[in-house]
């Protein structure tokens, strides 16, 4: 009898605390997690990858260009990125270093020159993309938003960040769309101050050694109809790559 | 034939009157399909290159239906937080707008500003400051801004603008109507003071003063000519059938435009006004001798007589009235086209409904008319035996008057002027005249005017160096166009953006270094533009002051011979440093030759008209050119130091080095090494002994002496430019000299002389070039050449319309009267009162416009009814009396009053047009009163007269019956 009574008992406790851990992940903890995944502990520490753009207007006109990217984990949430055009010949060589929000440059190949693009301009889009330089940015989430759970399912869940008060992102409020399983984003939609929708952006995660990385980022433009597609392929993660990586000095190297 | 007509009506009146019910019906039920389109580039024909043109840069670009938003706070500042930020709301929601192509405005007008090694490339006010310094310090940035100023800001700071351009494929009117008005009006109609200028906003207010015009004109002229008809005829019927015809033909008239879904436009109003004019005549006439041959107890037989005298006479002169308003479905103008077509549709609907309605309704009627004791238009009497005493006896003399009235006014046609600028039909105070005022004193007017250029279809398009300096070249040509604003273009924004960037306002010398500094603007709004998605294609946008025809003509015709004569033939790319040194010098001196044309138009804009002695800027321009600065220079060592000492000691060097160790680099790099041939070995050189020889690395090094060679070009050039400058500073007016757009520009045209690439006309130097530049065309656009086109159409549709006219009036007469003579005879009356109205014109300046130029085709039309009538009069008394004296007086007895009664007629319904909105109905209805009140006189003094003199009838006496004799004989 007693051995019975503990058995149901045991039971029952397992079974609260599966349905407790099947409701309990609160939405600080999964945006926690997702930022853990994208920018921080999960995420590889650094990266190399080509990517590959293709900008469709509303009117149906394609552009393709080819870079490649290399990114560093730069501690509290933020990332250190620089990618060199390889495709096409016009704009190859050019370059562009990310060191944090307000330290992005440029470089023109065919002047040979440096030049520190203004912190403001983040919200202007990156080569003529539906990307906005904040956008290709990688700081954490929880830094600058605040989650609500809104909802979720056996794949994903979906959170809401309302942007805190004192913050300088771009956007208002982002509903964020979460994979249970690879805790990256597959989608977001972007709304601006007023409260529009003016961005969709959907992402599809592959892995890359333990890793799991967004292979395919679509961001469309709501407003125009334009979309730019990012494909990443020959990824490559964890190679050690070193400060000098993340350098003026080697963001006017030729790309290779 | 007339008699089956009549008789057919008479018997089946009830069905005919059905018919005419159901007709009506139908029609009624077309009416919701009226539409207004008042935008003149909409009239003209579409085979035409310049509206092909036209909608090419409208659907690619935007271009053309522009609409200038002015306002200016009702208190306050411009430049104060709340308003600044209003603005930058507004402009985003109107961007946001699916018709909304481009909103330009302070808001998001291009910054470009590098600010030590940062480059600013954003919307102007991406924030809105809040104190008074940084509000102040944005006033002056801006008011300094050459292409804010009159774009989007005034000259003296109190106005803003918005240029909203609307997307060509959607209906701009309703755009303007739903979308912006609505919304300007709700941001800023209770704070601010707002004006509208453009061609969608302009034909908005159109389409209102076209129906405002509709709702007053068509009741009052109905209510004149009911009066007149009243007097005429003294009773119920006299006033009821006529205006019943009319108004009939008038409601069929409209839905027959909505059920072919033709637009109405401004002199639209006109239609309704003619028809009641002109098609009264036709009841007025079958009233008369209904109710001269219906006295006795028989009256379908007084209706069938009626009918049978006055249908061949009402059908000729509705012929010849369709034929003159068919004269104008030859006009190049769909306006003009419609217009005709569409008033000879209602003058047939007119006569139908006469000869039906009439004699069906008189048929059925049971009610005894009492007789009026007095004869209709009994009042013209006195009148008519005036002129028939004064004919009589003396037709010659009469004639010489005739003629010299004619010459006198036919002199006066040569000073007519043509205006087809829609901004002047408005009432003075109106809003577009006003806007219009605001747009021309504050913003230098709101009329695009533009330079379409196409590429040859190759990878780069317009974004080839060669391409953009024609683009720059072209966009300069406005420069000396009297009229037209500052040019802007992707040249500009290239040449901004690399002055920013390296110090130069010019175009790069390389396809590479255009498209380097394109990958900035990538994405910009305002790229839309100025390029396609494919970049093969651009636009150069100005604005005309104002859109007075002859400025447009001007405009039109300068810019047209400059660009042919600039770019008839191909320009050739040259890179002097792949040539011989002579072949390099001479390339050199041809193009410093064209920068001294280029910087002439610079000079004489900036000066604001000041001399300028382009000949010698020409000569020393040509001399500086013969000798490029040497890299030992002292000029171009000290250039090369400040910017190879920037290169050593950034953080981009590509070796690491302590402070010293830089220095003693950058010493040996300048000196003996610099001034070699090449000097790169020397500076690989003097790299691999100053550089760590751990941190060394060859591939390295060459690259840095690649950068090094590229700052010394880039000095050697500055040098160069520097030197032209100061040789021809003393010859630049003061005021270009101070400017420093004019300054920024003019070095950068100094400089190209002396950087790698040269474009000249082909056949301009001997030197081989290195290939075609790929421009495949540079044409004007906008609406100097809309209303350019316009123009010439107008007085095309004049001439033409007024010929086919006269032929077709002529060979109508003709046939009718089996007559070549009479044919003549019957023309001339109306060749004197079109002369003599048209000569009016030019005596008194009103000016030849999309509605006097009908007053020809018109008055023929018109005026040919009162000969006819009056023709038709001699011939019927001729076979009675046999005696050409007679018959003429007869003729003046019979149709005398009711020719003038008709005139009178007439002349109410165009008086009634003095009270339109729009000027050109008023000029019209004006002209045609004088010319209608002219005709009548005309076929009452010098048709007679001239009947008298010629003696075109063949005699045949004793076969016509006199008036009313058919009823005498039966009692």
């Amino acid at each position: 009898m007693n051995k019975k009574i503990t058995t149901l008992v045991c039971l029952g406790i397992f079974c609260l605390g599966a349905g407790i851990s099947a409701r309990g992940q609160s939405a600080e903890e999964i945006l926690g997690k997702v930022d853990a995944a994208v920018s921080g502990a999960a995420a590889p520490r650094d990266m190399e990858a080509v990517m590959t753009m293709t900008i469709t207007s509303a009117s149906g006109a394609v552009k393709t260009r080819r870079l490649r990217v290399w990114s560093q984990a730069a501690g509290g949430g933020a990332s250190r990125r620089l990618m060199k055009f390889l495709s096409p010949p016009d704009v190859r060589d050019i370059g562009f270093l990310s060191l944090s929000d307000d330290q992005m440059y440029l470089y023109l190949p065919e002047f040979r020159r440096i030049r520190r693009i203004a912190s403001h301009n983040k919200s202007e889009n990156f080569v003529g993309s539906d990307f906005s330089y904040e956008d290709l940015g990688a700081s954490a989430f929880s830094l600058s938003y605040a989650p609500s759970l809104a909802g979720q399912d056996d794949a994903t869940w979906t959170l809401v960040l309302e942007r805190k008060p004192g913050s300088d992102k771009l956007y208002k409020r982002i509903r964020l769309v979460v994979s249970k399983e690879a805790l990256l984003p597959v989608r977001m939609e972007i709304h601006d101050n007023s409260g529009a929708l003016v961005k969709v952006e959907e992402q599809e995660n592959g892995r890359a050694g333990s890793y799991r990385v967004p292979v395919l980022i679509r961001m469309k433009d709501v407003k125009s109809g334009s979309r730019t597609e990012l494909v990443m392929s020959d990824i490559k993660v964890d190679r050690g790559l070193t400060d000098e990586v993340f350098t003026q000095r080697n963001l006017q190297r030729r790309a290779q | 034939m007339w008699s089956r007509f009549a008789d057919f009506v008479i018997k089946r009146r009830t069905p005919v009157l059905g018919a005419i019910l159901v007709l009506s019906l139908f029609f009624a039920l077309q009416y919701g399909n009226l539409r207004y389109d008042n935008r003149l580039t909409q009239w003209i024909p579409e085979e035409d290159e310049t509206l092909k043109l036209l909608k090419t840069t409208g659907e690619k670009f935007g271009a053309n239906e522009l609409i200038l938003v002015m306002t200016r706070p009702a208190e306050g500042d411009v430049f104060s937080p709340s308003f600044l930020k209003t603005v930058k709301d507004l402009t985003r929601e109107l961007r946001e707008h699916r018709d909304v192509f481009l909103v330009t405005s302070l808001a998001n007008v291009p910054y470009i500003e590098k600010s030590g090694d940062m480059l600013e490339i954003r919307d102007f006010l991406e924030t809105v400051p809040d104190t008074p310094t940084r509000l102040e310090e944005l006033r002056a940035y801006a008011l300094g801004k050459e292409n804010y100023v009159d774009n989007v800001v005034s000259g003296d700071g109190r106005w803003l603008a918005l240029a909203v351009y609307l997307k060509a494929r959607n209906d701009p009117i309703r755009a303007f109507r739903e979308e912006v008005l609505p919304l300007v009006e709700e941001r800023l109609g209770r704070r601010a003071e707002v004006h509208y200028s453009g061609i969608p906003s302009d034909a908005y207010f159109a389409d209102r003063f076209v129906a405002s015009d509709l709702g007053r004109l068509v009741p009052l002229i109905a209510f004149l000519v009911m009066l007149v008809l009243y007097f005429s005829f003294r009773r119920a019927s006299g006033v009821v059938y006529p205006l019943l015809v009319v108004g009939v033909a008038s409601f069929w008239v409209f839905g027959f435009m909505a059920l072919f879904r033709w637009k109405m436009t401004l002199i639209t109003p006109a239609v309704p006004v003619l028809l009641i004019a002109l098609g009264s005549e036709y009841g007025i006439h079958l009233m008369d001798r209904i109710q001269a041959e219906s006295s006795g107890p028989d009256r379908a037989r007084g209706v069938r007589e009626a009918v049978k005298q006055v249908a061949p006479p009402i059908a000729m002169a509705a012929l010849t009235t369709i034929g003159g308003f068919l004269s104008f479905s030859t006009a190049k103008l769909r306006i003009i086209q419609d217009f005709g077509i569409l008033s000879a549709w209602g003058i047939l609907f007119a006569l139908i409904v006469a000869l039906t309605l009439i004699p069906a309704a008189r048929a059925s009627a049971r009610k005894e008319e009492k007789q009026s004791a007095s004869r209709p238009a009994a009042g013209f009497t006195p009148l008519v035996k005036v002129l028939s005493r004064a004919v009589m006896r003396r037709p010659r003399l009469i004639l010489a008057v005739s003629l010299i009235v004619f010459l006198f006014f036919l002199a006066w046609i040569p000073r007519i002027e043509r205006e087809v600028n829609f901004t002047e039909y408005y009432p003075p105070g109106s809003p577009p005249r006003a806007g219009a005022g605001i747009a021309q004193e504050h913003f230098g007017g709101a009329y695009p005017l533009t330079l379409y250029v196409q590429s040859d279809g190759e990878a780069q398009g317009v974004k080839s160096a060669g391409l953009l300096r024609l683009v720059r070249r072209a966009s300069n040509l406005l420069l000396d166009i009297d009229g037209a604003g500052l040019p802007y273009s992707a040249a500009d924004l290239i040449q901004e953006l690399n002055f920013q960037l390296n110090g130069s306002y010019a175009v790069p010398d390389t396809d590479t270094g255009v498209a380097n500094l394109w990958f900035f603007l990538e994405g910009r709004a305002e790229l839309g533009q100025l390029v396609t998605e494919d970049a093969s294609e651009c636009l150069v946008v100005a604005k005309a002051r104002s859109a007075a025809t002859p400025l447009m003509r001007s405009i039109f015709s300068r810019l047209g011979d400059s660009l042919r004569a600039e770019f008839g033939g191909p320009w050739l790319e040259y890179r002097p440093a792949g040539l011989s040194a002579g072949q390099a010098s001479e390339v050199r001196a041809a193009e410093a030759a064209l920068a001294a044309e280029e910087l002439s138009r610079l000079a004489v804009r900036y000066g604001d008209g000041a001399d300028f002695d382009a000949a010698e800027t020409r000569r020393r321009l040509i001399r500086i050119a013969g000798s490029l600065p040497s890299p030992g220079d002292r000029d171009v060592l000290e250039a090369a130091e400040r910017v190879f000492g920037d290169f050593v000691r950034s953080e981009a060097f590509p070796f690491f080095m302590d402070p010293a160790s830089r220095e003693r680099l950058l010493r040996d790099l300048l000196g003996a090494r610099a001034t070699a041939d090449d000097p790169r070995p020397g500076w690989v050189a003097a790299l691999r002994k100053h550089a760590p020889a751990a941190d060394y690395d060859a591939e390295l090094a060459a690259d840095a002496a690649e950068t090094l060679a590229l700052r010394l070009e880039e000095a050697r050039t500055a040098a160069f430019a520097a030197r032209a400058w100061s040789a021809i500073e003393d010859l630049l007016p003061e005021r270009a000299r101070r400017d420093e757009n004019a300054r920024r520009k003019i070095m950068g045209l100094l400089a190209e002389p002396a950087d790698g690439l040269a474009v000249l006309p082909e056949g301009r130097v001997a030197a081989p070039s290195s290939g075609r530049v790929g421009l495949l065309r540079i044409e004007q656009s906008g609406t100097p050449s809309a209303l350019a086109r316009l123009d010439h159409f107008l007085l095309l549709s004049q001439v033409q319309s007024l010929a086919l006219a006269l032929v077709v009036t002529f060979l109508l007469m003709s046939a009718m009267r089996k007559s070549f003579r009479l044919g003549i005879v019957s023309l001339v009356p109306i060749l004197v009162t079109v002369a003599a109205v048209y000569g009016t014109l030019g005596l008194a300046g009103v000016p030849l416009d999309y509605a006097t130029m009908m007053i020809a085709g018109l008055s023929l039309g018109v005026g040919i009814d009162y000969t006819i009538h009056f023709v038709y009069g001699v011939k019927r008394a001729l076979e009675r009396t046999g005696s050409l004296e007679e018959a003429v007086a007869a003729a003046y007895e019979e149709k005398g009053r009711a020719i003038l009664a008709n005139s009178l007629a007439v002349t109410m319904g165009f008086l009634v047009l003095l009270l339109s909105s729009m000027s050109p109905l008023r000029h019209f209805g004006g002209m045609m009163v004088v010319s209608m009140l002219l005709a009548a006189l005309a076929s009452l003094t010098t048709l007679p007269a001239l009947l008298l003199w010629v003696k075109p009838f063949k005699r045949t006496a004793g076969t016509a019956p006199a008036p009313g004799a058919a009823l005498k004989k039966k009692s």
